[in-house]
């Protein structure tokens, strides 16, 4: 029910804005190409007004924004487990998303803002777990 | 990494339970169990997370960074070397000395165990030192505990530990979250006397999942004078038993089989929507059906006055030793007279209680959850061997079964 929902609205956004916003799907699953716990992608370079919508293709996820991770001026947000939702992201920068219960396990990902992105100072300073900065390391090599 | 023993964790034998009771081998038939999770609607509403309060987080980190460091440099150290479950660590019954700092430590492991033999039911079990329930720790009033908590790199997942037997930042909790790789060390004094629960307590939907796979355990905290009855006489025991009572929710598949995991985790949405039930699929004492029966059984003598500590993280439970009794208990605290002569006592969910009994007869006695579907259906019975002398003053079966005269 929610889910439908969600996808019309998310195909809503994306039809109004179709000129310039585009959707973005990423996939939340318990074993992917890069092992287990995994967005797929787990990196994305979309342009601002885009939106995202993730996907609890396996069950158990959810996608959330890690605080002191996303931009000066852009909304947190956090999703229910098992329930997909879709992000507009407006403001330019780099966005840390993780799961909340797997965030140990790594389950993490980057989304990129805007063409010119550059990694904040101290972006990957704070305590984060040992496979999530891992792959962090290996997400922002794409920039 | 420090090896602990683990008996309570010594595969079961399906022959040994049935040389037991017939009771403790009517566990076997939790198979035949229908499968009522089955039905559970696949789509729950999920459980919001909630984040506590920024503000009020700040307010305590800024409340510990402005306190008077605390000055213990004129206490002495104690090393407290835990070991698994039934068993009991080295300890006095009656302090020696001043207050001390008992120094302990403890490892996040994440473990594949079998609950039931029989069924192939088995649990990434979340465990402190490999073991369901944690090891058993024992102070004295006035003590302080000093906990380093190792959380191994290999692990799936973050853990942290709240004592209820502990004052303050969710009993250690708020201050105690480490990742896969991380140690941490939390000192607490232990101010109430009293058998507690300690348990993990990540946040959220992760507390109870953390909590029904087992990472959960007591500690005892002893009057520095040792254990009294009612009238003020010294009360002492010959060992302990120390036992944990842990239900388990367990997903199964269409077909009623127990599902298999990979990985520690892997079984977070399926464990929610069985938990959700409230039903567990056992109700286990030590980890697993038949943990403390057959050749695990505990043996004692007669003439031996033995501690019986139970733990109960999640659930309410009663135990009653069958044919014996608990000639002292304590339910709430070691404050209080014990409660004496008792058939049947209570353990409230979320804590620890300890009884004492001396045997007068030997035989196997079983230790059950009273409420006796759980006790041979889920799994929750224990076994003590008694030897000794038998008195026919207490007890003789004076005609042996035969046929009715007519």
């Amino acid at each position: 029910m929610f889910r439908s929902f969600a996808t019309a609205l998310a195909f809503g956004t994306w039809m109004a804005g179709a000129a310039y916003a585009e959707n973005h799907e990423v996939m939340m699953l318990n074993r992917g190409d890069a092992g287990t716990m995994v967005y797929e992608p787990a990196f994305l370079q979309i342009a601002p007004g885009d939106t995202v919508t993730f996907i609890p293709t396996d069950r158990s996820h959810n996608a959330e924004s890690i605080e002191g991770m996303i931009p000066e001026g852009a909304e947190p947000f956090t999703g229910r487990i098992n329930e997909e939702i879709t992000v507009t992201f407006d403001v330019e920068g780099l966005y840390a998303i993780r799961c909340t219960p797997h965030y140990a396990m790594g389950m993490v990902m980057t989304i990129a803002v805007g063409d010119e992105v550059a990694v904040p100072d101290g972006f990957l300073e704070g305590r984060i777990p040992r496979t999530a900065l891992q792959r962090f390391e290996e997400q922002l090599a794409n920039l | 990494m420090t090896k602990f023993p683990k008996p309570g964790l010594a595969p079961t034998n399906r022959r040994d339970i049935l040389r037991g009771t017939a009771l403790a081998g009517a566990a076997a038939f939790a198979a035949a169990i229908p499968a009522t999770v089955a039905a559970t609607p696949r789509r729950l509403p999920a459980p919001i997370l909630r984040a506590p309060n920024p503000h009020v987080v700040q307010v305590q980190a800024e409340a510990i960074a402005a306190a008077t460091p605390a000055d213990l440099s004129g206490l002495a150290r104690l090393r407290q070397v835990l070991v698994a479950p039934p068993f009991a660590p080295v300890h006095e019954q009656v302090a020696t000395g001043a207050p001390k700092i008992v120094e302990i430590e403890m490892i996040t492991e994440e473990r594949l165990m079998v609950v039931d033999e029989d069924t192939g039911a088995s649990v990434w079990a979340l465990t402190y030192n490999g073991s369901v329930p944690g090891p058993l720790i024992i102070v004295h009033q006035g003590d302080y505990v000093e906990l380093t908590l190792r959380n191994p790199v290999e692990s799936m997942m973050e853990h942290n530990i709240d004592f209820h037997a502990s004052t303050g930042a969710l009993g250690g909790g708020a201050l105690t979250h480490i990742y896969p790789g991380e140690e941490t060390v939390l000192r607490w004094k232990a101010t109430k006397a009293g058998c507690f629960t300690y348990h993990c307590a990540p946040g959220g939907a992760m507390i109870p999942y953390h909590v029904c796979h087992g990472m959960n355990g007591a500690i005892m905290v002893l009057p520095r004078d040792g254990l009294k009855d009612g009238a003020g006489n010294p009360l002492r025991y010959d060992s302990i038993a120390y036992i944990g009572e842990q239900d388990y929710y367990l997903p199964r598949d269409e077909n009623g089989d127990y599902i298999q995991y990979a990985i520690a985790g892997e079984d977070y949405a399926d464990s929610l929507d069985a938990m959700r039930t409230l039903i567990p699929t056992h109700s286990v004492f030590n980890g697993a059906v038949g943990a403390i029966t057959g050749a695990a059984a505990m043996r004692f003598n007669v003439g031996e006055t033995v501690l019986m500590v139970h733990n109960s993280c999640n659930m309410d439970s009663r135990p009653h030793l069958i044919g014996g009794h608990g000639d002292y208990v304590w339910e709430t605290s070691f404050d209080v007279a014990p409660l004496t002569s008792m058939e049947t006592w209570f353990v409230r969910g979320g804590s620890a209680v300890a009884a004492m009994y001396t045997f007068e007869q030997p035989g196997v006695y079983a230790y059950v959850n009273h409420n006796l579907i759980i006790a041979a259906l889920l799994g929750a019975t224990a076994h003590f061997i008694v030897d000794g002398p038998w008195d026919n003053t207490l007890m003789e079966q004076v005609v042996a079964p035969r046929a009715i005269a007519t």
